[in-house]
């Protein structure tokens, strides 16, 4: 697709997309959103080393059931949603298959690769470790709200709960982010001279 | 809403997005070529049968081989594609006209080349795919021992490959979400296996070639980390539709019930699992059955080329029924 065209399908993507409207297409769709669902799927807390496998499930996902897409949520929204079951799925993987202890005498790693902790940020890093205080359920509607802006409708539909259930889950993911990042806060008070 | 983020918490958090890193240019591009190779695969296969839809769905099974697409997913040891390349010959749909599937087993080249287990599928870099062999990586299958590795349909030795647009693949709307991880199909331990009509030593997915990856070969941590984020519920879902695809051929229809009847379902491959229930069921005679599973696809799934087939199979269904 040419940029021309993609911008052109891009203008009728934006957000909501309308029933009867252009059809979408994959190749628009993905490159509109692609940096999107990583950057969704990261803040979800999949590990950095599977956030290219995660996106291609998503967009495997997204590929397949692009056709049905009725537009009756927005398209952000819904890809919100793939993302967050494959993250759920994971998770889950990752429960089930233990990571194996080291050999002794080899020092415990991070999940990052020593050249993308040198990329990320110290605030980005403090951001994610904050967000993994947060149950998964408060995770997904927090990053929904105050990190993507989504509207409380909206996110009560991305996360498939209705919108007391999110509002309320809203409130404890806010406490708990503040409290963590209190606690953050005065072990680095702390450590001043 | 009661409670707000304080000063510091949206300052952070302003500074984060500010700061957070996407994927690169190169990934996305990869990821891309990922997902098409291995929808490619998913509708060059979905194809394959409709050359034989005048005839019966068993005989379109039979006949059916792949096309470029499949080839290029299996040579790139894609196991997506292969997945999906499987559930699709159980399942068979539309060809486009006087188009031959055959799967040909990976080139030397295709079977060494490649850098990592992203590329569970592969296709050009750019739409429409042509037809040349794609870089692909060989991927083991799984590495955990609860998902066998994939079998893989017969392997052909003539790689005549023909170009799809992506544009002109079809899609299969489904109406939920397909992400749901499916369980290891292992019986628990202790319990008494069901009888299978015969037991198969899993096959390797490319047994014909000497360069071929094998599955136990050790890799790199990193193809084996990528590999074994996709293997674990496909493969399980891959195996199963695999040997149901054997018995339906087999004119075995109540073996291929029993072995959906193990096993279970939701998972990413749910539509062809449910179309190849109402197929088994069919062949078994159990109409009654078949006609549930039929009304409970396309209550899921109502458009699409599986939708079709299922309304064409043993089951008279209701005008009601979308």
């Amino acid at each position: 697709m040419t940029s021309r065209a993609l911008l052109s399908t891009a203008s009728a993507l934006q957000d909501t997309h309308q029933p009867g409207a252009l059809p979408l297409d994959f190749e628009s769709v993905y490159h509109l959103y692609a940096a999107f669902v990583w950057r969704s799927l990261a803040r979800l807390g999949v590990p950095s080393e599977q956030l290219a496998d995660a996106t291609q499930d998503v967009f495997l996902v997204v590929h397949r059931r692009l056709a049905a897409f009725e537009g009756r949520s927005s398209l952000k929204t819904w890809l919100f949603g793939i993302a967050l079951r494959v993250a759920r799925d994971v998770s889950r993987r990752a429960r089930r298959r233990p990571t194996e202890p080291l050999p002794p005498g080899l020092p415990a790693a991070s999940t990052d690769s020593p050249y993308e902790s040198a990329l990320r940020s110290e605030a980005v890093g403090l951001l994610y470790r904050l967000l993994d205080q947060l149950t998964p359920e408060q995770r997904a509607v927090f990053v929904l709200v105050e990190l993507e802006q989504t509207s409380i409708p909206e996110a009560a539909e991305a996360v498939g709960a209705n919108v007391h259930t999110v509002t309320s889950r809203l409130r404890a993911a806010r406490k708990q982010f503040e409290a963590a990042l209190r606690r953050h806060q005065m072990r680095h008070e702390r450590r001043r001279p | 809403m009661s409670h707000e983020l304080g000063p510091d918490a949206q300052e952070l958090i302003r500074r984060a997005l500010s700061e957070e890193a996407g994927p690169s240019s190169a990934e996305l591009d990869r990821i891309r070529r990922g997902v098409l190779g291995a929808s490619l695969a998913a509708a060059a296969l979905t194809a394959s049968t409709k050359a034989a839809a005048s005839g019966s769905w068993s005989s379109a099974l039979l006949g059916a081989k792949l096309t470029a697409p499949i080839a290029s997913a299996v040579a790139a040891g894609s196991l997506i594609g292969v997945a999906a390349a499987v559930a699709s010959s159980v399942l068979g749909s539309p060809a486009p006209p006087g188009a031959e599937m055959q799967l040909v087993a990976p080139t030397p080249a295709a079977a060494g080349a490649g850098s990592r287990g992203l590329e569970r599928g592969a296709v050009p870099p750019a739409p429409p795919p042509s037809a040349a062999p794609l870089p692909a990586e060989p991927t083991t299958p799984s590495s955990g021992p609860s998902a066998p590795p994939p079998s893989s349909p017969p392997i052909s030795e003539e790689p005549q490959l023909s170009p799809i647009p992506v544009e002109s693949l079809p899609t299969e709307p489904l109406a939920e979400p397909p992400v749901e991880p499916v369980r290891p199909r292992v019986r628990a331990p202790g319990a008494p296996p069901k009888p299978t009509p015969r037991a198969e030593p899993p096959r390797s997915r490319a047994p014909t070639t000497g360069s071929a990856p094998n599955s136990s070969a050790p890799n790199s941590s990193a193809s084996n980390s990528s590999a074994s984020t996709a293997a674990g519920g496909l493969a399980a879902e891959l195996e199963v539709l695999e040997r149901v695809r054997r018995e339906l051929r087999a004119g075995r229809g109540a073996q291929a019930l029993a072995l959906l009847d193990q096993t279970s379902g939701g998972g990413q491959l749910g539509a062809e699992r449910l179309a190849a229930e109402v197929f088994a069921a069919c062949q078994a005679g159990r109409t009654e059955r078949a006609r549930r599973a039929a009304e409970r696809f396309l209550r899921r799934y109502p458009a699409g080329a599986l939708a079709a087939r299922v309304r064409a199979s043993c089951v008279e269904l209701d005008r009601e029924t979308p």
